[in-house]
């Protein structure tokens, strides 16, 4: 388990292994905006400030998200995992 | 003397691999270009049932396109080739179709002779083809012809209530694209042409093009917005706005959500005419703008079903802005892609979707609420091709996003000039509107247990920053 804090909101939530960010941030009861939970829609894109959270492996390639926002620290929550605490700007 | 075994079948000379794929090429070709064409029309058409209809038939001719398409490939055809080196001959003919005078001509032309003289000749290679050699293309003619006298039958019964009068040639414009047809061998392409009937009547218009502004279904008081939060001088409108929140903000929502939703007609609109604007982009952008648009018209008629469903007159009491998609028109076709995308990705990523959603669901209201879920869902899928499809236009890298970024300020600015200039105008204002429908709604509105919802929506528009810039 890994702890993400959304830093503009102070709250903070466990991001199990193989759970996305979006999932846990559900389980948690904590409203994230979303649309699609497919890295289509880029509605859940946050920057990680501190901490890695990387994209599922597995469809890496089809998100809609581009080299300079990932450069950037940009990530889909729906499409992402913590793999170390993390703080998002969000 | 050479020894063989008996054939145990005849078979038609036309069914074999290279002449199914040339003729499914040129039907390719006809679908493709049948379905610019609809998007263009269904933007040049102003009578809401026609309208809807015909970018319903529009993404199905999308769908259409692609089955054939895919066959084609399957059928040793060059892939370098699909989407090049298109009939000469039916370009021309599928650019005369386009040429109506009106919409009431235009529909008879497309479905009294085009798509008619298509179901005749997708039978007929069902006649000639064999069923199990030819399998696939079989299933997939089969869907088509379905679809299409569906359409057909379909759009003859309404045009039969909508088209009273006999203000157009309909008959004269239907002979002169069966000439047409004939004199480019039909869809089949056959040998026996007739005459280019270059002294029809109807013969030598110019050049067909979308428009560059709308007119509403006449039905409608015309109205250059449909909420006034869309204009930030509209003080009176905002008013009467706020005394319908003051019933209920579950109520509000409800409104607010189904004249929303009827006038998201605009945004099917700007991605319609680029349909048309946007010639020899790859395949899928118009596959993906086909659907996008049509999703779109799906949103306004859910918002008019809703709308018609509180047994309201709806053309009386509910503003239909014209105002959007003409503000859009003197920009190039990019540029309204991406102002749109911004303002779709804007609202997606703010969560307005989900909130509205809850909200509708507070409200008990079954039908507003399946509408907004099915219509966030579509609103994501937007956002996908959006991103995919001006990266591919405008070019993936720091340049391309800088231009994006340009492009999508200049359109802002644009929308808040105009926003500006017309802010006193009658047709801008919604004030009447409002005070109207405020007494219908309180009339109507019951109680219900309150579920403790804590309702903190306001309303939002596209791109409120730009207006607050003001």
């Amino acid at each position: 388990m890994f702890t993400v804090r959304l830093m503009k909101s102070g709250v903070e939530f466990e991001v199990g292994r193989g759970e996305t960010v979006l999932e846990a941030a559900e389980r948690a009861g904590i409203f994230l905006s979303y649309s699609c939970r497919g890295g289509t829609c880029r509605s859940c894109m946050a920057k990680v400030l501190v901490g890695q959270v990387e994209h599922d492996p597995e469809y890496v390639d089809e998100l809609s998200i581009d080299r300079a926002e990932l450069a950037d620290g940009y990530r889909l929550l729906c499409s992402a995992f913590a793999l170390s605490d993390a703080e998002l700007d969000r | 003397m050479a020894k063989v075994m008996p054939a145990t079948r005849k078979t038609n000379e036309n069914a074999r691999v290279e002449t199914s794929s040339a003729f499914l090429k040129r039907c390719y070709v006809v679908e493709r270009q049948l379905m610019r064409t609809l998007a263009a029309w269904f933007v040049d058409t102003s009578q809401w049932d026609v309208k809807r209809k015909l970018a319903e038939d529009m993404w199905e001719a999308s769908r259409h396109a692609d089955l054939l398409r895919t066959r084609i490939l399957e059928l040793r055809y060059p892939r370098r080739d699909v989407d090049k080196k298109y009939d000469a001959d039916v370009i021309a003919f599928t650019k005369e179709m386009a040429k109506a005078t009106n919409s009431q001509e235009f529909v008879a032309g497309i479905y009294g002779v085009v798509l008619p003289e298509l179901v005749q000749a997708y039978s007929d290679y069902l006649e000639r083809t064999d069923h199990l050699d030819d399998a696939p293309t079989v299933y997939a003619l089969r869907h088509i012809i379905a679809d299409k006298q569906r359409q057909i039958g379909q759009m003859q019964a309404l045009t039969s209530q909508v088209y009273t009068d006999t203000e157009s040639d309909v008959e004269g414009w239907q002979d002169y694209l069966h000439q047409y047809l004939g004199s480019i061998g039909g869809y089949l392409g056959a040998d026996d042409k007739s005459p280019r009937p270059d002294k029809h009547v109807n013969a030598g218009r110019s050049g067909y093009s979308v428009g560059r502004s709308v007119k509403r279904d006449a039905r409608w008081r015309p109205s250059y917005y449909h909420l006034p939060h869309e204009n930030k001088y509209d003080v009176e409108g905002r008013k009467a706005w706020q005394r319908i929140e003051g019933l209920d903000k579950r109520v509000a929502m409800q409104v607010w959500s189904a004249i929303s939703h009827f006038n998201e007609i605009w945004a099917a609109e700007v991605v319609a005419a680029s349909i048309w604007d946007l010639d020899e982009q790859p395949w899928d952008f118009y596959l993906d703008l086909a659907r996008w648009s049509w999703d779109e018209v799906r949103h306004s008629t859910m918002g008019y079903r809703a709308l018609e469903g509180w047994g309201w007159d709806v053309p009386d009491l509910i503003p239909w802005g014209y105002g959007l998609y003409n503000a859009f028109g003197p920009m190039p076709p990019i540029q309204r892609l991406a102002l749109l995308y911004y303002y779709e990705e804007g609202l997606l990523r703010s969560g307005t979707k989900q909130i509205e959603l809850k909200i509708l669901e507070s409200a008990q209201d079954d039908g507003s609420s399946q509408d907004m879920d099915f219509d966030w869902a579509d609103e994501a899928i937007h956002v996908g091709y959006g991103f995919r499809w001006l990266r591919h236009l405008l070019g993936d890298d720091n340049a391309g996003q800088s231009e994006l970024k340009r492009l999508t300020d200049e359109a802002r600015e644009h929308i808040a000039e105009i926003v500006k200039q017309r802010k006193e105008e009658p047709e801008a204002k919604l004030e009447p509107y409002f005070t109207r429908l405020y007494d219908v709604v309180a009339a109507m509105i019951h109680e219900i247990p309150d579920d403790g919802l804590d309702i903190k929506w306001a309303p939002v528009v596209a791109d409120e920053s730009v207006l607050e810039e003001l």
